[in-house]
């Protein structure tokens, strides 16, 4: 068990790798030069060299890369271009609130697809599983920041019942006051991911309906209600803790793009800032953060899931000799 | 009495993309008390689908067609209500399957899914404890060793030939009068089929269930049967005994399909019988005698009327126009007529 | 019931010549299925008409008697009226004629991006299946980075860099697709592979590569029209995030995604100006997600009806 763990802790580094690699690439072959934000009119050429040198620039790229990725390893994530302060604490003073988005949305989203999809599944073709498909739908083709807009326009422009932008209404900081300025980006997040989800609840619900041990416990006299809770229930949402690894992508780039719609001070709109500004080590920094939850978020699905599943944990021990 | 189980007229049919799939087609026989009947004949001829309905597991698009009736005990089964049938399946008439792997739960402890079939059935009010004492015994009874960590092992743990004494031992906790065994040992090797044959003929003798036995293996059937029903395209073309229809067969149907397998208390030199073509389409069956187009002695009469049913006696019962006296038999290889009443 | 059967002297005779019952093949081939499929289901009709609606009003949109880049700030906020079905903007511009020119930039975007994915992944799954080996191995590992990629993620930093137009967000939005595409394809090649007719076609001597176009791509152009679909959905879809967060579309020009950025600004005043473009996203990209799941559905063999 602890040799699969590693091994699948050794993919996510490469993953990492790669990601870091190739978004540096991209970077390094950015139009414009970088040292000129940092240089001034007042400085000598001996000064601007001693920045260029400073700052790395007179390398190659792979030297450079190696150089970043040193300092990155140490939690050093280089000096913001506009901000002129250094990159990682103000990311991570930003993360807890976009955690607590992200969080709340994977629940929300999780506590209402899996009963939707069982009961689309249990229902298979019928009036309720056509609502529950047709929603699904909705959710898989509406672009996710209009749907924020539309929260938006219904629960603040028209009914004021929702503030649209923000966390904390100034100078308050109550629980109350952060919850409802939570309500749209989380619904918002939740939909976009809830989707998909629904629709492979469904589909494993009835592919596992109509496998061979549900006749079997019919025939033992299982009542179709003991059939679902007892014997469907758990072998369809195993797998869904490796849907759940997978989601980790809409969620990580839903926060991007909701966070935008609804100003929430979250790593997400902070990152969209430096986008606008083109500052690179924010974007960098943001790109690994967001890639390290992404693929640990699979890595910690992908154990869960051989823990969960008695064929798979066996399997793999069995395979490592046990 | 001692039928325990009368099918009459059994009709099931399909409604699938293509139309109406009739597989199964007024089927009528009686299965005894403590007895093995065997349901023989290539896949597709309904004997799974005859055994389903005898559980109530026929489902849409299946439908058994109006006018059949199955009596378990003097009882239509066919009119049960749900809660009947949940009452019925596993403690009155149990099943196994063809492929034990796929038939077991595969996240769920074997332990757990054989006394599940005892606890929707406790009408004792046996306590857990109890239970799963009885889970154990089974499984000592079907020749598990080590039963007591066996409880604990998931399906994939458990070889082939255990896994259907698993599936065995589930079926017979409730101590049903009926045991319908679908193709129990096609997915087993040869020298695990032997075992498991042994095994249910030994747990015949001792819990006294009659048992179906469908298979295509004649050679599971030799073994084990006492009465054999022989179906072809959702008909009964011949049934009789075990000696009866090895030794005498008189459909040409059952001839050939003895004939079709090696065996080796007849002489060697025979050769094998090869029946050629495939079966009949279910959703246009033939006007008449379903075998009609595979079969080398056709009659003008059989394509335009379906063969009577013509008792020989001691329960041996033939479809076929060839047991008329008025029959073509040049070069039929087989006894076809004497019948007792035409 | 037997007593009425008439026997005549031929009745027991034996007969000699016979009809072979062969068997009924049911051929069912996967445009009939389709079009019976969608027929079938009131969605997928929708979704067609939507679509050829949607299309053809775009492909006419030069007919507009407005130019959807043409300032005129007297009709700033425009209410909607018979001369502006959807009103004007925030510089009085057309908003129905900026629609369907946006509609044009969406779609093309959509359909563009689909076919490069398309046919990089359909090439790169068919050449892999086919010649698998070390090969496959390689094309797979390769594959199999860009799925474990957060695409999105990468192509708003790819955006970032390039220079912002169609021809841009076409290459990333394609970069970044092909590989599932590819999955497929190989998958479906591998177990075509096997098939006698490819077995047969190779025994007679035709090259690799006459066996992969004839007799390979043929039988999964199938399952590529339903990746094809619901291509164009997810590309319309992403499109419109990058150009919402201003990566995609720069102005004067615009896509729905970029008029529903512009909208977002005054989206407490005229929220009207978000709802149309929206809209168009979501029916446009819910009939490419309905068409594909129904085209799916059409490939699968049937049992049940």
């Amino acid at each position: 068990m602890l040799k699969y763990c590693l091994k699948k802790a050794g993919q996510v580094a490469i993953v990492m790798l790669l990601i870091s690699f190739f978004s540096f690439a991209i970077i390094d072959l950015a139009p414009g030069d970088i040292s000129s934000m940092y240089l001034t009119e007042d400085m000598s050429d001996a000064e601007k060299q001693i920045v260029i040198e400073k700052l790395g620039l007179d390398k190659s790229m792979p030297e450079q890369y190696v150089a970043w990725l040193q300092e990155a390893l140490k939690g050093n994530f280089g000096v913001s271009l506009s901000y002129k302060t250094p990159v990682a604490p103000m990311l991570t003073k930003r993360l807890p609130s976009t955690i607590l988005l992200m969080g709340t949305s994977l629940l929300v989203s999780l506590a209402l697809s899996i009963p939707l999809g069982l009961i689309a599944g249990y229902k298979k073709n019928t009036w309720i599983d056509n609502i529950i498909s047709g929603f699904a739908y909705f959710g898989m083709s509406i672009p996710s920041f209009y749907f924020g807009m539309l929260m938006i326009i219904l629960f603040t422009a028209t009914l004021h019942w929702l503030p649209s932008s923000g966390m904390h209404t100034v100078g308050v900081n109550t629980p109350s006051d952060t919850f409802q300025h939570m309500i749209m980006p989380v619904l918002t997040m939740a939909l976009s991911t809830m989707a998909s989800k629904t629709r492979y609840v469904r589909a494993n619900t009835i592919g596992q309906l109509s496998e061979e041990y549900v006749l079997a416990s019919k025939a033992k006299g299982c009542t179709p209600a003991k059939i679902l809770r007892k014997h469907v229930l758990k072998n369809t949402l195993l797998p869904i803790i490796t849907i759940l690894g997978m989601n980790m992508a809409s969620l990580v780039c839903g926060s991007f793009i909701i966070e935008s719609v609804f100003g929430w001070p979250g790593v997400g709109s902070f990152a969209m800032e430096a986008i606008g500004k083109r500052d690179y080590p924010i974007i960098m920094a943001y790109v690994m953060l967001s890639g390290f939850i992404l693929v640990a978020g699979n890595l910690v699905a992908d154990i869960l899931y051989s823990f969960a599943d008695p064929r798979i944990k066996r399997g793999i021990d069995i395979a490592n000799g046990k | 009495m001692n039928t325990l189980v009368n099918i009459k007229n059994l009709s099931v049919s399909y409604f699938t993309y293509a139309g109406e799939v009739q597989s199964v087609r007024g089927i009528s026989f009686d299965i005894e008390k403590g007895k093995t009947t065997a349901l023989v004949g290539e896949s597709g001829c309904g004997k799974s689908v005859t055994s389903k309905s005898l559980l109530g597991l026929i489902e849409k698009p299946g439908v058994i067609k109006e006018g059949s009736q199955i009596f378990f005990e003097e009882k239509n089964i066919l009119e049960f209500t749900d809660k009947q049938w949940f009452q019925f399946r596993g403690k009155e008439c149990s099943m196994i399957f063809q492929d034990a792997l796929v038939s077991l739960n595969p996240t769920m402890k074997i332990g757990k899914q054989i006394m599940e079939n005892l606890q929707n059935h406790n009408t004792d009010n046996l306590p857990l404890s109890k239970i799963r004492q009885k889970a154990q015994e089974m499984l000592e009874l079907v020749g598990i060793p080590d039963s007591r960590s066996c409880l604990d092992k998931y399906p994939h743990e458990l070889s082939g030939g255990m896994r259907q004494r698993v599936m065995i031992a589930t079926a017979l906790i409730t101590n049903p009068k009926l045991l319908i065994a679908d193709e129990p040992t096609t997915a087993l090797d040869v020298t695990i089929q032997a075992q498991i044959l042994e095994l249910m003929k030994k747990l015949q003798e001792k819990m006294g269930m009659a048992i179906i036995m469908i298979t295509h293996d004649l050679g599971v059937v030799a073994e084990i049967a006492d009465e054999i029903v022989v179906m072809y395209a959702g008909k009964i073309v011949e049934r009789g005994s075990n000696e009866e229809i090895f030794y005498n067969p008189r459909h040409p149907y059952t001839w050939a399909l003895m004939k079709s397998v090696p065996r080796l208390d007849l002489d060697n030199k025979e050769e094998l019988v090869t029946i050629e073509g495939t079966i009949p389409d279910m959703i246009h069956p033939p006007k008449g005698c379903s075998f009609c187009s595979r079969c080398p002695y056709t009659m003008n009469i059989c394509a335009e009327h379906e063969p009577p049913n013509t008792d020989f006696g001691d329960g041996h019962q033939v479809s076929c126009w060839l047991t008329d006296p008025r029959a073509d038999i040049s070069s039929v290889p087989f006894q076809t007529g004497g019948a007792v009443n035409v | 019931m037997e007593n009425k059967i008439v026997f005549d002297e031929n009745s027991f005779r034996r007969l000699e010549k016979k009809e072979k019952d062969l068997g009924t093949v049911y051929h069912r081939s996967f445009w009939k299925e389709a079009v019976k499929e969608i027929k079938s289901n009131p969605m997928a009709v929708f979704a067609v008409v939507f679509l050829v609606v949607i299309i053809i009003a775009v492909l006419l949109a030069p007919l507009s008697p407005y130019d959807p880049n043409q300032l005129n700030l007297a009709n700033k906020f425009a209410e909607p009226s018979l001369q502006h079905p959807f009103g004007c903007d925030a510089y009085g511009r057309d908003y129905f004629t900026r629609a369907l020119y946006g509609g044009r930039v969406s779609l093309l975007v959509g359909f563009a991006a689909m076919l490069v994915t398309v046919f990089i992944g359909t090439t790169i799954g068919i050449f892999s299946g086919y010649i698998g080996g070390k090969l496959d191995m390689l094309l797979m590992r390769f594959t199999d980075i860009f799925l474990a990629l957060p695409s999105m993620l990468l192509m708003i930093v790819l955006n970032t860099i390039l220079k912002p137009g169609m021809t841009t967000l076409i290459a990333v939005l394609s970069l970044f697709s092909w590989a599932s595409v590819a999955r497929i394809t190989r998958a479906e090649t591998m177990s075509l592979k096997e098939r006698d007719f490819v077995i047969a076609a190779k025994n007679l001597g035709a090259n690799s590569v006459l066996i992969a176009v004839k007799h390979i791509f043929p039988n999964i152009l199938g399952s590529v029209i339903v990746a094809a679909s619901l291509g164009v959905a997810s590309a319309i879809l992403t499109e419109s995030s990058l150009s919402f967060l201003g990566l995609g579309i720069s102005i004067p020009h615009a896509s729905w995604g970029s008029m529903l950025q512009e909208a977002q600004g005054y989206i407490l005043d005229k929220p009207i100006m978000a709802i149309y473009p929206g809209l168009l996203i979501l029916l446009t990209v819910l009939s490419f997600n309905i068409l594909g799941d129904v085209l799916r559905s059409a490939l699968e063999p049937k049992i049940v009806k």
